[in-house]
């Protein structure tokens, strides 16, 4: 049969056919139009009665393969999640076939429980395949998909390259997890890529946009802080971290501080809690260069203020440290430079302030752009389809710099100060907020004062500032000769604040125009429209290819959408488009860019030689599941040695496993160790070993959050309620160290928040409840097989009725994002909050506007009463 | 133990001894000394098996006394509450010696520890031994890396015989912010200076959670991804429709 073909350029037809013909996994450098190629392979298998599986796919893949599968292909996609199909409709059209795009929690669901019956399917296309992991959830699928079905196909996409290359044997461990031997590999520098590109290249133009004075102080300010952190971390963690990459100019990558987390993981429960408050101080500092290329001024400030407030203050405890960036000079001038930036004061007199409102320079550079097009567009006037139409594009990195772009056009003027009345509205705004924000400072000093008080106990001295104060007494003899930040912009300036504000207010309507609005923006004729908007990834393609814009411009770097265009224009070579590339020169921006582009680069050199000395994997399929039967042969036979049951059954033993568990890698791994994995929605535990034996899981993390939330006690008091054998099942990482947290401090008393204490307390309240000590999933998993020996299996149904009340239904389930936030408020405890999930509430935003009454019938009255208020307290109120 | 009174301990000491001295007189071989009379014994102290003489956790026992007697465990912690005490690498020596003891203490005593030491590095299959064990014969499995920790662990459990645990039954009480902060970082993705951006912008928790799309999108420091996420959490409905069959079919099918 003959299935149409959407694809122009002769590189994506042999993309096409290459897939087609072969299983494997095909790795293409970013913007290469991926997903139309997949679009593609979907619709050719796609005959009538086939099943064909898209796996992996986020909301933004599924919207633009089901426009194209729709609009180009004469297909439609379905697409399957929690909200779009129940059981038994999805039962139903899997059934009748198609192309579906299901979320990877629902497929193992379905697989499992045979809902798609695994034989019928004619295969799968996995998208972003370099996020596959052996213990994860797509391999999991896999694997219950390849050991029904060997013949049907899977074929494999990414875009990111350096994912394969991460760790030892990454692209033969994807392989072996997606069951493909071969890789295709697409560089932007592969010959039929170059070739098929590069006959028709855009009209680019770049600017090189200088920073202001104060923005580069302010990022020389920002990197001497990001040092100073790397540094510290340096020197508490060189037993751990191999730190030769350690720079700040790697540090600019965007994966710096994921990296720094990677190798810390292995130890990070015994880490002290010094290093992770440096870890977050990186992807703090990182996000503040990011604003600083991103924000307003007014923005900017802003956003520093509260990053000040809440890393002052260290940890919830609030006897944490304050973070060292904020002791350094550069930290002091830079918070300085942010806020001459906003306003300032004449160096004379201390009273006088008046605003600056420093635009970015790419503001007035966008508007000499949009003048240039005005003039030329005069020129040319078209209505074919085929060219390109007047309008301009306009390109950002986020949404807000949208609107912020979006502001500014609507209000600039001709020769005036363009941003002003937008900036006036910011700062405005800016100093509502600065209302909150104060009370909020004064109730975290307040807090602070109180911890410090009980610590230590009369030496509080009697200063205003308690920012000030508390550090002269923690941070030690080397910083109090030196003005801090904090106590510089925090908090004695709260005293000022009120008489500044209204200076400025002052200032400000002085300054604001008498002129109308009318004038706004009339450079541009009336026909030109001017579309704004945020790279999108895959979905740029489709508004390129919907707005036929003229004029594109970049006002942030993205490497990506430069090939889009480039396809883009190859597609289409006869539209005319021009491209203003806009970026700062000598900035974080522009290094990072270039930065970006060598190492997708070098990537791709690494996984070509990668392929090419890559051990092949000759365990084909067969025999892995061969592996498993014989496995499951000696299963058998330690069965009858065990003696407990005389009676061998070809039946796998089975494990009631919670629906919430299929995040973990545990019941992946239960499966591949030949267990019959039931996911059921389960009230107590997590699996059920058999009628007597409940396992309830955490990981150290885990342990320690609901040691102290309170959360573990209740459910092991459920599980012992219910269970003969309650079992507190403490799981480590595979490559975490097998080691229990640190306690506080050995040499001196007995901590009460110690873990181990903790622990203590709880055996000592349950003394039948087990304790299973665990180095790994994997050893979980043969553990389990020891404990199950014995013991008969369990009985789905009853594990799942236990703990429900009375019409309260079993198969409904849970969704984790709303449960979780439900069970961080206070007043919501282990036991009553099903009332409120099973109650006729239907999300958070309900809860919030349910009214006293409502609340103590759920809770109880004075909880009610008191969650009632607690919902409606505003900051102010709490002085 | 300068705190014990002279006199006390030295009454408690001798009844102990009675104690020893009638179960050893009585048979030839000494009987399990029953638990209840004992621990009027220990109302202070651990008491420690002679047994364990040497052990290096010993010295590391500060905060609360210790003194030798003769009991069946290796510790007695209180009222009730014992401990074996097992050290990997011996027991890599002599993999019978715990049986021996197990079978020895039998059922006596509500809360029995197995304290294991792990001080060997190839330590996967004896702990999947003894956990199993531990399950099999009611005991509670307590791990430790060092003997400081494992003598922190029979210190905790001799201090903590009697507290009640509050501290691990309900939430702490916080002040505001900080419930705020707790309640609204349960989101994943949402720090701690994420949720003071929400609440000074929207001045409370109701108006944090009933913030829309637009309004989260314009906030400091609020990508897509986090403006999803916390949409997830304060939209999405507390349940949604069967996402599993109904178990009692389940059941059937397998």
């Amino acid at each position: 049969m003959e299935v149409p073909l959407h694809l122009t350029l002769s590189y994506q037809q042999k993309i096409f056919n290459e897939v087609i013909n072969e299983d494997g996994l095909c790795v293409m450098a970013p913007g290469l139009s991926l997903l139309q190629i997949a679009a593609n392979v979907l619709a050719y298998f796609a005959v009538p009665r086939s099943l064909v599986l898209l796996v992996g796919a986020n909301s933004n893949d599924n919207e633009l393969v089901q426009r194209e599968l729709e609009e180009h292909l004469g297909k439609g996609l379905q697409i399957v999640n929690t909200e779009t199909m129940s059981v038994d409709k999805r039962e139903k059209a899997y059934q009748e076939g198609g192309i579906f795009s299901v979320t990877n929690r629902i497929l193992v669901m379905d697989l499992l429980t045979q809902i798609i019956p695994a034989e019928s399917i004619t295969g799968i296309v996995l998208l972003h395949a370099d996020r596959i992991v052996s213990t994860g959830t797509e391999a999991f699928i896999i694997r219950l998909y390849r050991e029904k079905n060997r013949t049907g196909f899977i074929k494999a996409f990414s875009d990111d390259p350096e994912r394969f290359l991460m760790g030892v044997n990454a692209l033969s461990n994807a392989l072996r997890c997606m069951f493909l031997r071969h890789v295709f590999i697409y560089p932007r520098f592969h010959v039929d890529v170059t070739e098929s590109l590069e006959k028709t290249p855009a009209d680019v133009i770049e600017l090189n946009v200088d920073f202001t004075d104060s923005q580069k102080s302010i990022q020389t300010c920002l990197l001497a802080c990001i040092e100073a952190t790397v540094r510290e971390l340096r020197r508490y963690n060189s037993a751990h971290l191999d730190m030769e990459e350690w720079n700040v100019d790697s540090a600019l990558h965007r994966s710096f501080d994921v990296t720094i987390r990677r190798q810390l993981d292995s130890v990070w429960h015994r880490v002290s809690p010094k290093t992770k408050q440096l870890v977050g101080d990186l992807s703090t500092l990182k996000f503040l260069l990011n604003a600083l290329i991103s924000y307003d001024c007014v923005s900017f400030l802003k956003i520093l203020d509260t990053i000040i407030l809440s890393v002052r203050t260290g940890g919830y405890s609030g006897n944490a440290q304050p973070s060292p960036w904020l002791m350094l000079d550069s930290a002091n001038s830079m918070i300085r430079i942010a806020r001459d930036r906003v306003y300032r004061s004449p160096a004379a007199s201390a009273d006088e302030y008046y605003p600056v409102l420093e635009e970015q320079p790419k503001w007035s550079v966008l508007r000499d752009i949009l003048q240039e097009i005005s003039h030329e567009n005069v020129l040319n006037e078209s209505n074919d389809p085929d060219s390109s139409t007047n309008s301009i594009l306009i390109m950002c990195s986020e949404e807000r710099i949208c609107l912020q772009l979006r502001d500014y056009l609507s209000t600039i003027h001709y020769d005036n100060k363009e941003s002003f009345k937008m900036m006036n509205n910011r700062l405005m705004d800016y100093f509502h907020w600065r209302e909150q924000y104060r009370n909020m400072s004064r109730s975290i000093s307040k807090i602070e004062k109180t911890s410090k008080e009980k610590q230590n106990a009369p030496d509080v001295s009697r200063r205003a500032a308690p920012a000030s104060k508390r550090r002269r007494v923690r941070g030690g003899g080397t910083a109090t000769s030196r003005s801090t930040p904090e106590s510089n912009t925090t908090s004695e300036n709260f005293s000022n604040d009120i008489r500044l504000e209204q200076l400025l207010l002052s200032q400000i309507s002085k300054s604001t125009y008498t002129q109308e609005e009318n004038e706004s923006f009339e450079v541009l004729s009336d026909n030109n429209s001017i579309y704004i908007h945020t790279y999108d990834y895959e979905l740029d393609t489709l508004l390129l290819n919907t707005l036929r814009p003229r004029f594109i411009i970049m006002f942030d770097s993205d490497p990506d959408f430069i090939r889009r265009i480039e396809v883009y224009k190859a597609t289409n070579p006869q539209r005319a488009t021009r491209v203003y590339f806009v970026y700062y020169g000598g900035s974080v921006e522009e290094q990072k860019y270039l930065y970006t582009v060598r190492r997708e680069k070098d990537s791709f050199s690494k996984l070509i030689r990668e392929r090419s000395n890559m051990a092949i994997v000759l365990t084909g399929e067969n025999e892995r599941f061969e592996g498993q039967e014989t496995k499951f042969l000696r299963n058998v036979n330690t069965r009858i040695a065990g003696g407990g049951r005389v009676s061998v059954t070809s039946e796998k033993p089975r494990i009631v496993v919670d629906l919430r568990e299929f995040r973990s890698s545990l019941p992946s791994i239960l499966h591949g160790n030949n267990f019959s994995v039931i996911p059921c929605q389960l009230v107590v535990g997590d699996y059920v070993l058999s009628p007597n034996i409940c396992v309830e899981r955490k990981s150290i993390r885990d342990l320690i959050q609901s040691l102290s939330s309170g959360r573990l006690y209740s459910q092991c008091e459920a599980m012992l309620e219910h269970y003969e054998i309650p079992v507190l099942l403490i799981e480590f990482e595979q490559n975490q160290t097998f080691t229990s947290p640190p306690f506080s401090d050995l040499s001196t008393e007995i901590g009460k928040s110690d873990v181990q204490s903790k622990l203590v307390l709880l055996t000592l309240a349950f003394p039948k409840l087990r304790i299973l000590w665990s180095s790994s999933a994997y050893a979980t998993s043969l553990m389990f097989q020891d404990l199950k020996v014995l013991e008969k299996e369990p009985d789905p149904a009853v594990a799942a009725s236990i703990g429900l009340e009375a019409g309260q239904d079993s198969t409904n389930t849970y969704n984790q994002a709303p449960v979780d936030l439900l069970m961080g408020l206070p007043y919501i405890s282990m036991k009553n909050y099903k009332n409120v999930v099973y109650s006729d509430l239907k999300n958070i935003q309900e809860a919030c506007e349910a009214d006293e009454r409502k609340w103590s019938e759920l809770i109880g009255p004075e909880s009610g009463r008191s969650l009632y208020t607690f919902f409606r307290k505003e900051l102010k109120d709490n002085e | 133990m300068s705190d014990i009174d002279d006199e006390e301990f030295e009454q408690l000491g001798l009844t102990a001894l009675e104690q020893v001295e009638k179960t050893t007189t009585s048979g030839n071989r000494p009987q399990p000394i029953i638990p209840q009379k004992v621990s009027r014994v220990t109302a202070h102290a651990i008491l420690v098996n002679y047994r364990q003489k040497g052990n290096p956790l010993l010295p590391n026992v500060r905060n609360v006394p210790w003194e030798y007697a003769e009991i069946v465990p290796d510790f007695v912690m209180g009222n009730g509450i014992c401990s074996l005490f097992l050290s990997l690498k011996y027991h890599h020596l002599h993999p019978e010696y715990i049986y021996g003891r197990i079978s020895r203490l039998g059922k006596a005593y509500n809360l029995r520890v197995m304290l294991v030491l792990v001080d060997v590095e190839n330590h996967q299959a004896s702990i999947q031994e003894l956990v199993k064990t531990s399950i099999v014969n009611q005991y509670t499995l307590v791990l430790a890396w060092s003997s400081e920790e494992a003598a922190r662990y029979l210190e905790t459990y001799k201090a903590y015989e009697h507290v009640t645990p509050t501290s691990i039954m309900e939430k702490p009480s916080m002040d505001y912010l900080s419930q705020v902060q707790t309640c609204l970082t349960s989101v994943r993705g949402i720090n701690k200076s994420d949720s003071l951006t929400l609440l000074s912008q929207f001045g409370s928790l109701k108006g944090a959670l009933s913030a829309s799309r637009e309004e989260l999108e314009q906030l400091e420091g609020w990508g897509p991804t986090k403006v999803n996420r916390f949409l997830e959490a304060s939209q999405q409905p507390f349940m949604s429709r069967s996402v599993i069959k109904n178990p009692g079919s389940l059941s059937k099918d397998i």
